[in-house]
């Protein structure tokens, strides 16, 4: 879409008012060594919450949702910052730099925390920079083809493209977007070529799909659970290890025999590296409890998307091996930036 | 100032200038083929056609004894102006969007001959201190109001 | 009739009292907001998007529908007075609105862009009600290739944006593409033309451009030089059109409905097209095309209606397929979702009262749209009152917030400073901005579509001329091309003509 740069967004981030800041300051402890703030500190002033997309998009609508409810759960505001740009990891770099005291947050997608850093190059380490506090949700994609190819099950897909080589198209959210790296990997899983025709977002591949200008992708349950309904595009496979609720029938990709192809994109609550133990603890414990508030909840699912509360320390350990496993996904297919 | 220049020549000649960029610096790129165009093909084709124009025009301005009169450049306020410019760009940060404002508003104004330097500075203030409730206070805009030297 | 059950579950939401008030809030923030230059509809939707989380979603619907239509009329009372365009729509409005500011009409233009764009936009309200499940299946017609040559037509159609000469005009387009291709290419990620500086990773802001091309330009060009201003404020003639103003205007008003309720439907890029096509065809049907660009009415209100028309059809493909046309219905898509709305096919059967509700609202919407701004017109001109040498400071702090806050540093203004600078050459040069701006606003999609049918018609280029639509849309180019080159041959008398005229 052409808008998005017609209009490129002014990037308009609500902000506290200045002289909230300045009363949050104050009211801070300036005696104290500020390094090291007890986590009864926190949240000490207002918390922002840090998003690499245009408001309405999977990290935003996320992010306002915990946002409304940290607000209330601990009587500060925390106001979402939308810093769009440099494939989402804008927001991460800001996080990345900001001080190291819990204060801000970062909503992330797999794209800029577990993509992005083996593509471009980032003005930070995302392993060592950001510190992970938890997971909020899995949103598993799903392989939807074109009605009218008479394609049911990724077998006959598979026999499909083996007919026909370099003749099947898939689209892709554009470079460094899973839809690529799902689709590259399952290309090297089955053996088959197809080619990547890059868009700018789900709409405009579904509407190319639909009208049998490409044959296939692999877009998010999120975004392709309208037009699946509405018996616009043929679903044949979830990429979750079970199957999901909303799509009962469609077989999981390992259960046709492809497991390799199995990802989910994950969003997660971030904070600055060097952040005291206890301050992360505390974000951790409240994350948590929010996913388990019933609207929070409810909201979240219907979203398409899994939840999974983890221990600060279990989600280090997942973020770490999400991280690497995208990384050699992207080298086994040889994606590269600028070519 | 008045360049001894006929307007479609410097036209013409800048068109090839940006077109011969635009295509030079497209070549730094892999130009790939018609099947999987690379990132400096469309660029290419599109700075080598402005070029054409620009050779196309500047031809013409010569064949016909130079179409379009001289160019005339306004420098003293395009002077004027850019440093109000770079100078708002400079200021925000280390003074705040209020005396910013009353600054750069003053400095710009010295673009044009003024009837009054208080009647300059007093609207300088009024906008001043209406922009600072409109896109501060009132439109949330990440800017500090005053200067945030003052509160560290 | 299904379609007046419809509009009446409508109705009930929409004018209640309480639809009427957030309509009501809407327009009126989102005008105010739109009058800075540079916030434009996008800025104004994502700033005040977080006021409406609390409330019902067909009401947050309605005041975010307010807010966009407030925002793009805004943007128009911009262009006309102090000629800053806020968005790209607004660029054309720019050409005839802001002179007709210049000769004391400031009234007249601001009057007719609110009378068009209410014409256009009663009559899309109805297209949509009526029409929209068949007319979003337009959008499955128009594949990359057809895009792209719909792209090519638009182009062609721009050099009637100049009123000097057609292939310096053409040449700035060109300038507008290659500068639209800055930043990171969707394809590949590679980086082109921004040497390493990160803040052109995302490209050239679309704010700081017209500012500067159109904004910083003029002031540069008007500052300190005696009588050109001091005409505007000294006579300003009738705030409202005359009998033949709006003689002159109905016509164009009828067709740049037309024209732009199409152009709403394509998903792809139709929309900005729409008031940029709208002046190409009225410049061409006029029989005194040496007027525009020197304050011809039908300049503005064929592009101002066009321009509402298709904003509102561009709902279409966004409430029928959920399909975002722009960066705003991307923003409107956000706010659904926020409230638990999936926008898709079945929007309309699941919840009638927010579809019907919204519709009509936008009605609604340009009704308190036009009832508020006629009054305001003569407040906005007494802007124009203040003099020149005190006006021009003011924009300039204004035209910097507005660059400022893109990015929220101050590389916007470097930007600004850079462009206003080029717009005062290319102005000493007689190249006329507007071609330009419009190849900025096309380059990466026409880009993007180009490179995307070629990878579809794996590397065939014939792929544009054996799609009938495209081959189509291409004739159709080649044969504006050439009614535009005809008359250039007998240029030299048409501006003797035109001059004499004036």
């Amino acid at each position: 879409m052409t808008f998005a740069t017609a209009v490129r967004f002014a990037a308009l981030r609500p902000f506290a008012l200045a002289g909230t800041v300045f009363a949050g300051a104050l009211l801070g402890t300036p005696a104290a060594s500020p390094a090291q703030p007890v986590p009864q500190d926190w949240p000490a002033k207002p918390v922002r919450i840090m998003v690499g997309a245009n408001p309405g998009g999977g990290s935003d609508t996320i992010a306002r949702l915990l946002g409304d409810h940290f607000s209330a759960a601990t009587g500060q505001p925390f106001v979402i910052e939308n810093r769009p740009g440099a494939s989402n990891t804008i927001a991460s770099d800001v996080t990345a730099k900001a001080d190291k005291d819990g204060h801000t947050l970062l909503v992330a997608a797999s794209t800029s925390v577990s993509i992005a850093p083996h593509l471009i190059k980032l003005g930070y380490d995302t392993l060592r920079d950001i510190q992970p506090v938890g997971l909020i949700a899995l949103v598993p994609n799903v392989l939807v083809v074109n009605k009218d190819l008479g394609i049911d099950t990724v077998a006959q897909l598979v026999e499909h493209m083996k007919k026909n080589p370099g003749k099947v198209k898939y689209g892709s959210s554009g470079f460094g977007s899973t839809h690529v790296i799902l689709a590259e990997q399952f290309n090297l899983a089955a053996g088959v070529k197809s080619v990547h025709v890059p868009y700018k977002g789900a709409a405009q591949t579904q509407i190319d799909i639909i009208a049998g200008q490409i044959q296939m992708t692999f877009d998010t349950v999120p975004a392709a659970l309208g037009q699946i309904k509405a018996g616009n595009l043929k679903p044949l496979a979830v990429t979750s290890p079970t199957r999901i609720p909303e799509l009962p029938d469609v077989p999981t990709i390992a259960e046709s025999g492809y497991p390799a192809v199995e990802t989910q994109v994950m969003y997660a609550l971030y904070t600055t590296a060097g952040t005291p133990r206890p301050v992360v603890e505390k974000i951790n414990a409240l994350l948590n409890a929010a996913l388990g508030e019933k609207t929070v909840n409810r909201r979240l699912v219907e979203f398409g998307a899994l939840l999974q509360p983890m221990t600060v320390d279990a989600f280090d350990g997942f973020n770490r091996s999400e991280y690497e496993r995208f990384g050699l996904l992207i080298r086994r297919a040889g994606i590269k930036a600028g070519s | 100032m008045i360049l001894a220049l006929k307007k479609d020549v410097v036209a013409g000649g800048l068109y090839m200038a940006i077109g011969a960029g635009f295509a030079s610096m497209s070549l730094e790129q892999p130009i790939g083929e018609t099947t999987r165009m690379g990132p400096g093909f469309f660029p290419l084709c599109v700075g080598l056609i402005l070029g054409v124009i620009g050779a196309w025009v500047f031809l013409t301005a010569f064949r016909t004894g130079g179409a379009g009169g001289t160019v005339e450049i306004r420098a003293r306020p395009a002077a004027v102006i850019l440093v109000a410019l770079v100078a708002f760009a400079l200021l925000l940060p280390r003074l705040g969007l209020v005396l910013t404002s009353i600054l750069v508003f003053v400095l710009s104004a010295a673009a044009a001959p003024q009837r009054s330097v208080l009647q300059v500075g007093l609207v300088a203030v009024v906008l001043a201190a209406v922009v600072g409730l409109v896109f501060v206070a009132g439109l949330r805009l990440p800017i500090p109001a005053l200067p945030p030297f003052l509160f560290s | 009739m299904d379609l007046f059950d419809n509009l009446l579950i409508g109705a009930q939401t929409a004018i209640s009292v309480r639809g009427m008030f957030y309509a009501l809030i809407g327009v009126v923030l989102g005008t105010a907001i739109g009058v800075l230059p540079g916030l434009g509809p996008v800025a104004a939707i994502a700033m005040l998007l977080p006021l409406t989380y609390g409330l019902q979603p067909e009401l947050a619907l309605i005041m975010l529908a307010g807010i966009f239509y407030g925002s793009q009329y805004g943007g128009s009372t911009t262009s006309i007075l102090v000629n800053i365009p806020g968005e790209s729509s607004s660029v054309v409005t720019c050409l005839d609105g802001h002179q007709m500011a210049r000769q004391g009409r400031a009234g007249t233009a601001l009057a007719t862009a609110a009378i068009g764009s209410f014409f256009a936009g009663t009559v899309s309200t109805v297209l949509i009600a009526g029409f929209a499940p068949v007319l979003a299946t337009i959008a499955f017609r128009f594949g990359p290739a057809e895009y792209f040559s719909l792209m090519i037509l638009g182009l062609v159609g721009a050099v009637a944006l100049a009123h000097g000469s057609m292939v310096k005009a053409l040449g700035m387009i060109l300038i507008g593409l290659l500068l639209g291709l800055v930043g990171t290419d969707v394809t590949s990620g590679g980086q082109r033309f921004t040497f390493s500086l990160p803040d052109l990773f995302d490209g050239i802001d679309f704010v700081a451009i017209s500012m500067g091309l159109f904004g910083i330009a003029e002031v540069i060009a008007s500052a300190g030089r005696a009588g050109n201003r001091d005409i505007l404020t000294r006579r300003i003639t009738g705030l409202l059109p005359s009998r033949s103003d709006l003689r002159r205007m109905a016509p164009a008003v009828l067709r740049g409905t037309a024209v732009g309720s199409f152009l709403g439907l394509l998903p792809g890029g139709g929309a900005t097209l729409s008031s940029f096509t709208s002046y190409a065809l009225e410049k061409k049907l006029s029989r005194t095309p040496g007027a525009f660009g020197r304050g011809a009415i039908e300049g503005v209100a064929g592009p101002e209606s066009a321009n509402n028309a298709a904003s509102q059809t561009s709902f279409i493909p966004m409430l029928t397929l959920g399909i975002p046309s722009n960066a705003v219905m991307a923003l409107m898509i956000g706010a659904m979702m926020m409230h638990n709305i999936t926008p898709g096919p079945q929007v309309a059967v699941t919840n009638p009262a927010l579809f019907w509700g919204l519709i009509v609202s936008m009605w609604f919407g340009n009704l308190i749209l036009l009832v508020l701004n006629l009054p305001m017109i003569g407040l906005w001109v007494k802007v124009l009152g203040v003099p020149y040498r005190l006006l021009f400071p003011a924009i300039v702090v204004l035209s910097c917030i507005g660059a400022y806050s893109v990015n929220g540093n101050g590389f916007g203004i470097l930007l600004l400073a850079g462009f206003g600078l080029a717009g005062h050459l290319f102005a000493a040069l007689e190249c006329e901005p507007a071609p330009l701006l419009l190849g900025f606003v096309l380059g990466p999609s026409m880009e993007e579509y180009f490179r995307r049918a070629m990878l579809i018609g794996d590397g065939d280029i014939a792929i544009f001329a054996t799609r009938p639509l495209s081959a189509v849309l291409l004739g159709t180019a080649a044969l504006v091309l050439l009614l535009f080159a005809l008359p250039a041959i007998g240029r030299k008398r048409a501006e003797a003509f035109v001059e004499g005229e004036e």
